[in-house]
């Protein structure tokens, strides 16, 4: 069963109707018990009632007047019978209610006393009878022995036990139904923190939320204490990884540089120098290339964070004016004064870092960066449309083709360009946005980022 | 001009003091960041070269002190990493401009001077100020675009003169940037550059382009012309 709140329903629903069903059983039968009791005790009063009436007659036989203090044994239909039989099973006398009526009961021996039964009378009425064997003493000293019975019709009983099963089940069904209706509000309020959790990790992976918070009920602090502990470790890790692969970067062009220096300082004649120096600059550019492509985070969420593009677009713009100052380039961004992305800082960086340093790079003296959004519906954030633009010799379409090619390695890639665009490609694609490239108004190269909403 | 190399690879280090030396700069080295700082810091520094990946303290804190401290000389960084959050990260934390290993030595220099001109002002690498040119690359000076003949020692006085134009530069000053650390220092050396400098750029003395501030030093008078 998927669904807690469906278990703790079905169990709780078999654990009622258990309960209930055999709450049933024994109220009823307590019910029975004593409603049977008060039948008796009833039937023992007229029951002695006939035997004080009877009397002997002429004959020596056994009578019973027709007048009787009971006035249900003398109306028929009453559902109170009487009836008096021999130890032969010759009927002696019966109740005027009983006319019409046969009762078969049978004669019961004196050693046995009495019998309390249910027996069925002729025209199909059940009743509750009770029997017993009464030693009368005739004229002559001689003793014979009468079973009187009297009877009641279950009719009044039956009722009352159903009466009484109807009024049961009316209070159980309340009960249950309220009982019901309880849990499902108690579910609400026990299960909110797990709902809680659930949004709060969706926070987590939208890079809204870089923990979850604290006021936990104590069942739930282990779980969301682990997790906590588990985020911090992944970040951890990512970064130590990060580290690693900079510091491989560092240790893996050192001895490049050193190879370098050594070269400029000991002449080994053009073609070697510039063979090597050509190999030198080849294996810079894979290290770079591979270590970028590997601490491209995109399938992690956990680097990914909400960053205002604009604002590091204008960190790199500020950078590189730095950078290209004798240059005095123009640089001129258009659009939006913020506008927030989710991404991982480092990949959005590089990205825009390699596409304006190209544009730095070639321009003549103007460099065009238009920022634009797309909204998307069912998307918290819009889309990012970044286009560049510079006023240089721009690139041929060959070349273009070249670059913007897909699975193009960084050894491959079009001189001049570096490996920077290939960088860019592959992150785009990492980031599932796309990356083109056409003619500018200017007539150098313009390239177009767009990243899908998010 | 003196320049900080603080990088914690002896080979590299060397090499680059050497070249650096060999272009006409003073130098200083350091090999990890706690020293390199402390040049920073406490040296007359004209530019330094920070190498990021650094022992001890990292070259971004490096630069991030040297500017809490008042430095305002120019920082080229050497990096490995070549991440644009790295570069950008170090750019703003106060450095100029960046060189990714594995590096040309020449481009180092060229980045080197670049900085260095636009520190005086200078946007080009030929410095104007008044009737005065001064070409860095070629190391030639001329007047009124009538080349002048200077000594090597004449035209780097000159040029630290320029570079650190309408600034005072004491005597000390000045022949610590034309000597090594160790070098004997005679200030009455640096008076007789300075007047025969003078008499070569200005013979009709009507251009005045040295101030002599008594007990203070020099100052390069002329101003940067806007290119």
């Amino acid at each position: 069963m998927k669904s807690l709140s469906a278990r703790l329903l079905v169990t709780v629903s078999l654990l009622l109707l258990l309960f209930f069903g055999l709450a049933m059983i024994a109220l009823e039968s307590a019910f029975r018990d004593s409603a049977e009791q008060a039948i008796r005790d009833r039937l023992n009063v007229q029951m002695l009632m006939l035997i004080a009436a009877a009397d002997t007659d002429e004959n020596g036989r056994l009578t019973l007047p027709d007048q009787l203090p009971e006035a249900r044994f003398m109306s028929p239909g009453s559902g109170l019978i009487g009836q008096v039989i021999s130890e032969s099973d010759v009927l002696e006398w019966r109740s005027m209610s009983a006319v019409g009526l046969f009762l078969p009961v049978e004669p019961v021996p004196a050693e046995e006393g009495m019998r309390f039964q249910q027996a069925r009378t002729t025209d199909g009425s059940d009743m509750f009878s009770y029997s017993l064997a009464v030693e009368w003493e005739v004229s002559n000293g001689e003793t014979l022995t009468y079973t009187f019975t009297v009877a009641e019709s279950l009719e009044p009983y039956r009722a009352q036990v159903g009466k009484f099963r109807d009024r049961l089940m009316t209070l159980f069904a309340a009960v249950t139904a309220l009982i019901l209706a309880s849990q499902a509000i108690v579910l609400r309020w026990v299960l909110r923190p797990l709902r809680q959790v659930a949004q709060e990790i969706a926070e987590i992976e939208t890079g809204e939320r870089s923990e979850l918070s604290k006021e936990y009920p104590s069942e739930l602090q282990r779980l969301t204490r682990n997790t906590n502990r588990l985020l911090d470790a992944e970040r951890k890790r990512l970064a130590r990884y990060r580290n690693t692969l900079g510091n491989l970067a560092h240790s893996l062009k050192t001895p490049l540089a050193i190879v370098r220096n050594t070269l400029e300082t000991n002449r080994l004649g053009d073609e070697v120098e510039s063979s090597i120096h050509q190999q030198v600059d080849r294996m810079s550019d894979i290290v770079g290339y591979q270590l970028q492509r590997a601490a491209a985070s995109g399938s992690t969420t956990l680097g990914v964070a909400k960053i205002d593009v604009r604002e590091v677009l204008d960190a790199i713009v500020e950078s590189l004016n730095k950078v290209y100052a004798d240059k005095r380039v123009s640089c001129k961004v258009t659009g939006p004064e913020t506008l927030f992305y989710r991404a991982e800082k480092g990949d959005l960086m590089e990205v825009l870092g390699n596409l304006l340093d190209n544009a730095f790079k070639w321009c003549q003296s103007e460099v065009q960066i238009s920022l634009n959004q797309q909204y998307a519906e069912g998307f918290e954030l819009p889309g990012v449309i970044c286009v560049v633009s510079d006023d240089g010799p721009g690139i041929s379409s060959k070349d273009a083709a070249r670059v913007l090619k897909r699975g193009q390695r960084a050894d491959e890639s079009v001189a001049g360009h570096g490996i920077g665009l290939s960088v860019v490609r592959e992150l785009v694609d990492i980031m599932r946005g796309t990356l083109s490239l056409d003619v500018g108004e200017k007539g150098g190269a313009e390239f177009t980022v767009s990243l899908p909403p998010v | 001009m003196r320049v900080l190399v603080i990088e914690d690879e002896d080979l590299i280090r060397e090499s680059l003091c050497a070249a650096v030396r060999e272009a006409g700069f003073g130098v200083e080295s350091a090999a990890d960041g706690e020293e390199g700082l402390y040049f920073a810091t406490e040296y007359p520094i004209d530019i330094a070269i920070v190498d990021l990946g650094l022992p001890g303290m990292s070259g971004m804190d490096l630069i991030r002190k040297a500017r809490e401290a008042g430095k305002t000389y120019p920082i080229l960084i050497l990096t490995a990493r070549d991440r644009w959050q790295d570069k950008v990260e170090g750019l703003q934390a106060g450095a100029d401009d960046y060189v990714v290993k594995p590096f040309h030595t020449e481009e180092v220099l060229a980045r080197l001077n670049a900085l260095i001109r636009r520190s005086g002002g200078f946007s080009e690498a030929v410095l104007k100020a008044g009737s005065i040119a001064l070409d860095t690359r070629s190391q030639e000076v001329s007047v009124n675009e009538q080349p002048i003949e200077l000594t090597s020692f004449e035209y780097r006085v000159l040029e630290y003169l320029m570079l650190k134009s309408g600034k005072v530069v004491s005597k000390t000053e000045l022949t610590e940037s034309l000597y090594d650390q160790d070098y004997e220092r005679d200030s009455n050396v640096i008076e007789v550059f300075v007047g025969r400098l003078r008499k070569k750029l200005d013979p009709a003395n009507t251009l005045k382009p040295i101030e002599t501030l008594r007990g203070r030093g020099y100052r390069f008078a002329l101003t940067p012309a806007e290119s």
